[in-house]
């Protein structure tokens, strides 16, 4: 059990120090996905969350390609992206946005 | 000879003035004649400008309220409009027959496969998925797989599973999903996500199962400009293998426990930043059958996975690196059998990374069917290490090398060549190619 400990230990220590790593090296240059988006509100801290479209790229292609906004109705959108939202672990606002955003673009 | 007409300034008698004092008062005169007419130009001037000024006014004024004007009607014709469309939207929607939502989605795929050592063989598979909401905070999904085996057809249920929003940050869920143990199975194993024909092969041999039957609860939660995901579970757990061939390995195909200790899990990922994800799991959990010959086996799982996907101008397109690392450690037992009875260190690693690069800003064609934007270049390093009994154990290596072709965003064709390095048992190299989609 001691083992045990000692290596989530030293695996969480390893995680946050690449993390940190990737963090430093990230440069703030925007995709083209990103510069059409404009913020509409914040999710508490610093930095604004941008609007449903960043939210959408940013979040869904993380593991797939984009799927265009147009391919399913608003019903369906609902029913798939609360399906997202459990597999990726989006946050409440995340989900909301991502919804928002495709009701209004299909 | 002096000049009597002028007087001095503030003289009281009537004395001749001197030439130079004529002088001096002939030049203040005409400095102030000079200065006369400068002021009179100037007033001309401005009087001018005054009446140029006048004329703009009137002429802004009116302009500025015929812009307005416009712009106003302008703005009330554009919400007009999406009143009307949200109205619009509003009487479709309560046109379409009953309340909750559904939608069919999941995907399949047409592959062919030719590997040494074995047949060639054409091969196929489906795996619907469907998704029922019959409330804003409900979800109920369900995954069957259908294939071909030799002289059957197989059909399995993936995971079949009911989630329920708590609030924004914990939804818990009941059933059968995919389990919450690094992130392949969860997120991408769909033909149509996976950029290549083959699964990284600590997954093909089965060092961590598809799917738990169980409860969890999981969420999302910003933390600055960070952002931090979590699931943990409570499942039946995998059981104990015990044959000669499998010996050591856990099974994760039993659906009704094989003891009264259930598996305990969970996973925490971390976003520094948007497109970079990495994440932790761990599982632990007793494995062997109650009442059974084997005392109290207990196994560990634990991972690290992380993924960076990110387009760069500087090579015109799509960069995506994934990895994972994945370590069981199983109690020692003894195995008999056909073998003479024997204990060994049951402790099982394996991990792989990807990489793939898309050309997505590259604009270059063949004719109307090829653009080069589509086309993915992916490469996968595998690397494997199983315990066992004698020659059982193994300690495999593949690389694997793949172009990927996206007609649709979730439709690909992919071809791939395995190099296998299998330390212990027979390689099996081979050609891969995958027709897939996504519904």
């Amino acid at each position: 059990m001691k083992h045990l400990l000692v290596t989530a230990a030293a695996a969480c220590a390893a995680l946050a120090c690449v993390a940190a790593l990737v963090s430093g090296c990230h440069t703030s240059k925007a995709t083209s996905e990103q510069s059409t988006v404009e913020a509409v509100g914040t999710v508490g801290g610093e930095q604004p969350l941008k609007g449903g479209a960043q939210a959408w790229a940013q979040n869904c292609m993380r593991c797939h390609n984009l799927r265009p906004p147009h391919e399913r109705s608003d019903r369906e959108w609902e029913a798939i992206v609360f399906h997202m939202r459990v597999r990726a672990n989006l946050t409440a606002e995340e989900h909301r946005l991502i919804v928002e955003f495709l009701k209004a673009a299909n | 000879m002096s000049s009597g007409a002028f007087a001095q300034e503030g003289s009281t008698h009537d004395e001749p003035v001197t030439r130079e004092e004529f002088s001096k008062l002939l030049d203040e005169f005409r400095q102030f004649k000079k200065e006369s007419e400068a002021l009179k130009n100037e007033n001309a001037g401005l009087k001018n400008e005054l009446a140029a000024m006048n004329g703009r006014l009137f002429t802004l004024t009116e302009e500025g309220l015929q812009a307005q004007i416009a712009k106003a009607a302008a703005a009330e014709r554009e919400n007009l409009l999406r009143e009307l469309r949200a109205e619009t939207r509003v009487q479709i929607n309560s046109l379409l027959p009953g309340l909750t939502n559904f939608s069919l989605g999941g995907g399949g795929v047409i592959a062919y496969v030719d590997r040494e050592n074995s047949d060639s063989t054409f091969a196929l598979g489906i795996a619907p998925l469907i998704l029922w909401k019959p409330t804003d905070d409900l979800l109920f999904e369900a995954e069957f797989g259908f294939s071909l085996g030799a002289e059957e057809t197989n059909v399995e249920l993936g995971l079949a599973q009911l989630s329920y929003v708590v609030n924004d940050y914990v939804t818990i869920g009941g059933g059968l999903f995919r389990l919450p143990f690094a992130t392949f199975w969860e997120r991408w194993h769909p033909s149509w996500i996976n950029k290549l024909p083959v699964i990284p092969l600590l997954y093909e041999r089965g060092l961590v199962g598809p799917a738990g039957l169980g409860v969890q609860a999981r969420g999302g939660f910003a933390l600055g400009p960070t952002k931090v995901n979590y699931s943990a579970y409570y499942i039946n757990g995998p059981d104990f293998q015990t044959s000669q061939v499998s010996a050591g390995r856990l099974g994760f195909g039993n659906f009704r426990d094989n003891n009264n200790n259930k598996g305990f899990g969970f996973r925490v990922g971390f976003l520094p930043i948007p497109e970079f994800e990495v994440g932790y799991s761990f599982f632990t959990g007793r494995v062997d059958d109650s009442g059974g010959v084997l005392s109290d086996v207990d196994t560990t799982m634990q991972a690290i996975d992380f993924r960076y996907a990110r387009e760069f101008d500087a090579i015109k397109g799509r960069l995506d690196l994934l990895g994972e690392f994945v370590w069981v450690d199983t109690d020692d037992e003894i195995f008999t059998g056909a073998l003479l009875p024997i204990v060994f260190d049951n402790k099982r690693r394996g991990w792989f990374v990807q990489a793939a690069y898309r050309p997505t800003q590259v604009d270059f064609r063949i004719g109307d069917k090829f653009e080069l934007r589509n086309l993915e270049f992916v490469a996968r390093y595998d690397w494997l290490r199983e315990p066992g009994p004698g020659s059982l154990g193994t300690d495999d290596q593949r690389t694997t090398l793949g172009l990927t072709y996206w007609l649709k965003p979730n439709v690909a064709f992919k071809v791939a060549y395995v190099f296998d390095d299998a330390h212990g048992d027979k390689n099996q190299d081979g050609f891969f190619i995958q027709a897939a989609f996504g519904m």
